[in-house]
């Protein structure tokens, strides 16, 4: 059966679309093309022909004029819309034309950076000069590192390659500094969080050695779409960057699907399984013979729906579906990748591993079981079906938290403007510090030299002082130590100090994860339970100072959950609205913050029934975290409840706006920690306060602060849209459940959930932000 | 009020247990200068940099070679082994001993990135009739680029060749990494380079523990340093100096750095012999390494006698036994091969791979079946009797190796077997 007319039976099966929340047709679109520049040269030109490019979209005529023009640039067209050609046509062409020109490309993967590589190398034999393009990361054989330093037009690397191998030897890298005029960063979007903030400060250090070589490159970013674009370009490259958004590529007729799997028990809302509705919908996709892609979120699941989908089709289809993730051999996964670009598999599940533009041409229809994170990822999931021409399907299963709750509802953010924003800090006191080693061992800074920070003279003095760095004669600050500083500084770990986790069994002692200190704390004391992997390990023994958790595999039905005692205390107020509190139920503020937390005991709770095991203690010392927060004070009208109604409005108010703070600022949940108090000690006014959880702040609670009305209005629809009827542990969590007795039938008496809800709405209630009517509308339900 | 950012940094670093690690304390004795040492501070114009000249005349003996040594030996093995060739831009042809700069750093680290730097130079050369060793050393980073210009002006002209022992990857492109890094052109035609790093390494590393310069000297030369100071504490002692500046905690890297260049000379003479066949080799390392060598420079012959000598060591290996009689194999000369065969036969029990040359031999050359018998029944016994042992067949030692090739090896043999044993019905041999 063709996917129109499975379409258009979907369509008419009222058991169906009673399931779906949203249908969304977007009718074909024509290709808009424009002719190839006056300038382009004449060989590229004739290359693109012969392989049957005559023409350029628009968006990538706007993007290679405004390159040629001097200018840097951000793509955040749709995937497949050809991003790529936006910057190897301007990159090719200035090769061609000098062909001292040198070019880096950045890519976040290895397996994307040889997907590109190859497609370069396609476009570039049919050139007329030898171009130059090397892949240069772990993989590659020290005999050949020497050419490519010297005779590399394009080099293709990796972030963490350019931090550790490139930059701290740039004297090898001379040819490269010194006619360096093109970065292309592509996947910009990935570069978020702690890993944006470090890349940002190689960016910053890359710009340093490029200065002192007589070069100032050209940035080229493609990324996926997000609410700031333009502001994640400055930060990152640290440059103003025209941001192109309009694709004037062709697109086939395409029908989005907001499925929510129907409800089974009403009283506490539960939903039937994701995976379970996925199943079916894929496997009588592919029965019908649509090519399918599905997304889950583990390893574990990609392997079940895998031979789900394998169990459900026609025996002869069986070899046709398949099952991709992380951790196959790169041969394997190759042939899995030229098996879905020549179409001999038809069904694929996978994690995000695909997500990332590896070449695998297109499919008819793919499904997304539960939201991946943020909504760039799952738009890149659904553009992963969807082709040029003809029609194609993408449909989204929402699980049962309260994210995917929300975002099932809201259609509009999953479909149109995206309100999630890329948040980094590259300023963040501690990683700045580490680049300004980095880079101080990379070149010697002048006192008055900036990197970044105004305050860097201030930076130098600290190191100076603590004899990393020595003024000299010559009035520069010198690295002085014998290590290699980029050595000990990875761009992807959570923090500098981190816990590893080091499982002890085997003949080998084996690492097997890693968390940052402040976590240990919770996760790793000792007779805490870890998971990994969907397998129990028990910790045997911590040793916070050498930064290594012993663990033993063991079969467990129980999991630990072990509590802190927080003590916040406010360093320093930075921003506060509104200024003058008296008028205002509310007041918010942004600063810096000690959090002082101190585990105290754990309890052991058996799996599926959630029941109380026992319990222990956990003798380890204090921890000190000190990072930037939010933290929003109530006067003590603000509700017309008492203690305990205060208690619970908090705890169930803190819960949901770190879920929704999550989504804003397109961070996983725990990068994001939460702690309330009844009575701040201070103020003496109920607080609730949510900070960034890695040292020193990574932006995040800066952005909430700056869109509070938004981040509440989200986190009170997230509530009041639940469900469930009084109050479930997915919308205002399991704290805040059962703290308030149900006073079913009293009359005006209020459930947790209405007592929360009151709290967030006033904040909520005040909002006046343009884009916001759309949220509450609901017309697109079905 | 605002907090400053250093004590937010403190602050922070202080909560994270992470701290950076400055350097101890230490206590010296004052009243020294570089002056004293025999520095002197010179400027030609491109601004100052320290400088001392060491000097002595070349009847001088460091160890058990005499410096003016050096001018009697033919250098073209030597370059030859380090890889030196005609088809290097540098080349001059075959090296002469005044062309020589014996070269060594002491650095900040042990990496060769930008931010590695070497703090102390020494320079080696034979002026007239004396071995000089000019040192220098960078009092203060700004002195460097006047410093660098005075290394390459007066010591690394056209022509001449760079003695180092490890310097080809690491001492000589730190040198050009700081070029670089001043704006300053490296010379026009690369200075060539003798590491003697890795011939000492092929002749000795079966001999020595670590083939360092340290214990190259100890034994080949003779020398024990008195109160040397590792090379691994130049960068903790060079930071303390830079800090404190007193100068004797720097005065044994100063001193240690002028005698490395001293045992480059005579390192140098001591390998050139070995090649030159003026010092008879004393063990079968030497003469392994030194076949090897002659082989690879297509002169058979003499790759033929080391071997010959190789297995008259006490210290010989399987390994030469099993070269020197692949060497006779192929020239027919089968009564040495067969002689060394039984040899290994009995002092490797673990080998079977003699037995098979030994059945290959007796069954194709000599036609004698019985014999041929004899040794692949041997070798099948020695297969089933040490089975761990001689799983190791190839010839790599006793230890590793998969029973596929074992099974492979068993399969061969009862194919041999069952082969001869045809032969030996069929009638018997000429």
């Amino acid at each position: 059966m063709e996917l129109s007319l499975l379409l258009d039976e979907w369509r008419r099966t009222p058991a169906f679309t009673e399931n779906l929340t949203h249908w969304e047709m977007t009718p074909a679109q024509p290709a808009q093309t424009a002719p190839f520049p006056q300038w382009l040269h004449e060989s590229l030109a004739t290359a693109l022909r012969r392989k049957g490019i005559g023409q350029l979209y628009s968006h990538q005529l706007s993007a290679v004029e405004a390159v040629h023009a001097g200018q840097n640039v951000i793509v955040t067209t749709p995937t497949a819309s050809g991003k790529t050609l936006c910057y190897n046509l301007p990159v090719l062409d200035a090769v061609l034309k000098e062909s001292s020109t040198r070019a880096l490309y950045l890519f976040p993967t290895k397996a994307l950076s040889q997907d590109q590589v190859s497609e370069l190398h396609q476009l570039a034999q049919n050139l007329d000069m030898q171009i130059q393009t090397y892949t240069y990361d772990g993989d590659t054989p020290v005999a050949a590192r020497q050419k490519i330093r010297e005779a590399g037009h394009i080099v293709v690397t990796n972030p963490d390659m350019l931090h550790a191998a490139i930059l701290p030897h740039h004297t090898k890298w001379l040819r490269l500094f010194e006619s360096l005029r093109y970065v292309v960063i592509d996947e910009a979007h990935i570069y978020r969080g702690v890993f944006g903030s470090h890349v940002a400060n190689v960016l910053r250090r890359l710009r340093r050695l490029c200065n002192f070589y007589g070069s100032n490159p050209q940035f080229i970013l493609s990324s996926a779409t997000m609410a700031n674009p333009q502001e994640l370009a400055l930060e990152l490259t640290g440059e103003e960057c025209r941001w192109i958004v309009e694709s004037g590529a062709p697109q086939g007729e395409r029908h989005t699907l907001l499925y929510n799997p129907p409800i089974i028990q009403k009283q506490l809302g539960l939903r039937r399984g994701a995976l379970r509705e996925a199943r079916w919908l894929g496997a009588r996709l592919l029965s019908e013979g649509i090519s399918t892609i599905g997304f889950v979120r583990s390893r574990t699941q990609v392997e079940v729906l895998a031979s789900y989908w394998k169990k459900d089709v026609p025996q002869r289809k069986r070899q046709e579906v398949v099952a991709y993730r992380g951790g196959y051999l790169p041969n394997e996964r190759r042939a899995l990748e030229r098996g879905l670009r020549q179409g001999d598999i038809r069904g694929v599940v996978s994690t995000n591993a695909l997500e990332l533009g590896v070449d695998i041409g297109s499919l008819q229809a793919s499904i997304s079981v539960g939201y991946p994170g943020s909504v760039a990822s799952l738009r890149q999931q659904s553009g992963r079906a969807g082709r040029r021409s003809g029609l194609s399907v993408a449909i989204f299963v929402a699980n049962a938290s309260p994210l995917d709750q929300y975002l099932i509802h809201h259609p509009q953010a999953l479909l149109q403007a995206s309100p999630e924003a890329a948040r980094l800090s590259p300023d963040n006191l501690l990683i700045l510090a580490d680049h300004v080693k980095c880079a101080a061992y990379e070149l010697p800074f002048a006192m008055d030299e900036r990197f970044g920070v105004e305050t860097t003279d201030e930076l130098l003095e600290y190191l100076a002082e603590n004899r990393v760095l020595h003024l000299a004669g010559d009035g520069k600050y010198h690295w002085m130590s014998d290590a290699l500083p980029s050595h000990s500084i990875s761009l992807r770990s959570a923090a500098q100090d981190n816990v590893v986790v080091v499982d002890t069994s085997g003949g080998r002692p084996q690492v097997i994860g890693e968390t940052d200190r402040f976590s240990a704390l919770t996760t790793l004391h000792e007779e805490a339970i870890y998971l990994h992997q969907s397998r129990s390990y028990q910790v045997e023994k911590l040793d916070l100072e050498n930064g290594k958790a012993f663990v033993r595999p063991v079969e467990a039905d129980y999991y630990t959950d072990a509590e802190l005692a927080i003590k916040l205390t406010v360093l320093d107020v930075l921003a506060a609205k509104p200024e003058a509190p008296a008028n205002s139920p509310v007041q918010h503020h942004f600063g810096e913050l000690m959090v002082n937390a101190m585990p105290t005991l754990f309890k052991k709770i058996k799996f599926e029934t959630h029941e109380n095991l026992g319990w222990g203690k956990i003798h380890l010392p204090e921890a000190e975290l000190h990072t930037a927060g939010y933290w929003c004070s109530f006067s003590q009208g603000a509700i017309q409840g008492g203690q305990q109604e205060w208690e619970t409005a908090l705890a169930g108010a803190s819960h949901v706006l770190r879920q929704a703070g999550a989504l804003l600022c397109m961070c996983s949940v725990s990068d994001l920690h939460t702690a309330v108090e009844v009575r701040q000690a201070l103020t003496g006014k109920p607080t609730v306060f949510v900070y960034d959880s890695y040292p020193g702040g990574i932006g995040l609670s800066d952005r909430l602060y700056r869109q509070v009305e938004e981040w509440f209005v989200t986190a009170r629809d997230m509530v009041a849209e639940c469900d469930c009827e009084s109050g479930c542990p997915s919308c205002i969590g399991p704290q805040a459940i059962g703290e308030v007795p149900a006073k079913g039938g009293a009359g005006n008496a209020l459930t947790a959930k209405a007592w929360v809800i009151s709290l967030l709405d006033t904040v909520a209630n005040q909002a006046s932000f343009p884009g916001q009517a759309a949220t509450h509308e609901s017309g697109h339900r079905w | 009020m605002a907090r400053s950012l250093r004590s937010k940094l403190q602050a922070l670093e202080q909560s994270t247990g992470h701290k950076t690690q400055g350097l101890q304390e230490e206590e010296n004795e004052q009243g020294l200068s570089l002056q004293a040492l025999g520095f002197v501070y010179e400027d030609e114009g491109a601004g100052g940099f320290w400088h001392r000249r060491t000097a002595c005349d070349l009847l001088n003996f460091y160890g058990r070679v005499r410096f003016g040594d050096i001018l009697q030996r033919d250098l073209s093995l030597l370059a030859r082994a380090c890889k030196v060739s005609p088809e290097d831009p540098g080349w001059r042809g075959p090296p002469d001993a005044m062309s020589l700069r014996f070269y060594d750093t002491e650095t900040t680290g042990l990496g060769t990135g930008a931010g590695t730097l070497p703090f102390l130079h020494a320079v080696g050369q034979i002026e007239g009739d004396e071995w000089v060793v000019h040192q220098y050393f960078l009092n203060d980073f700004q002195e460097e680029p006047a410093l660098l210009a005075a290394i390459m002006n007066r010591h690394f002209q056209e022509g001449t060749l760079c003695v180092t022992f490890n310097g080809k990857t690491f001492d000589w492109p730190l040198l050009q990494n700081r070029l670089i890094l001043y704006g300053m052109t490296p010379p026009r035609t690369p200075v060539a380079q003798m590491d003697l790093l890795h011939p000492c390494r092929r002749l000795w590393r079966r001999s020595l523990p670590r083939v360092t310069l340290g214990q190259l000297e100890l034994e080949l030369l003779h020398v024990a340093r008195k109160d040397d100071l590792p090379g691994r504490e130049a960068p903790a002692r060079y930071f303390a100096y830079i800090h404190d500046r007193v100068i004797a905690g720097i005065r044994p890297v100063l001193d240690h750095n002028a005698a490395d260049v001293s045992a480059l000379l005579a390192l140098c003479v001591v390998v050139a012999d070995v090649l030159n066949g003026r010092h008879v080799a004393e063990s079968a390392g030497e003469y392994a390494a030194l076949a090897s060598w002659y082989s690879e420079w297509q002169d058979y012959d003499l790759a033929e006698s080391c071997l010959m000598s190789a297995v008259q060591c006490p210290d010989a290996t399987w390994r030469e036994y099993w070269l020197a009689s692949l060497h006779y194999k192929r020239l027919n000369q089968w009564s040495q091969a067969c002689n060394l065969w039984e040899t290994m036969v009995e002092n490797y029990r673990w080998s079977t791979v003699p037995m098979v040359e030994l059945a290959k031999y007796y069954e194709h050359h000599v036609r004698d079946y019985g014999h041929a018998l004899h040794w692949t029944e041997a070798a099948l016994l020695r297969c089933r009797q040490e089975p761990l042992l001689s799983r190791s067949l190839m010839g790599q030692g006793p230890q590793n190796s998969h029973s596929e090739a074992m099974d492979d090896v068993l399969r061969a043999l009862f194919h041999r077997k069952a082969r001869i044993e045809r032969k030996l019905a069929a009638g018997p041999g000429p």
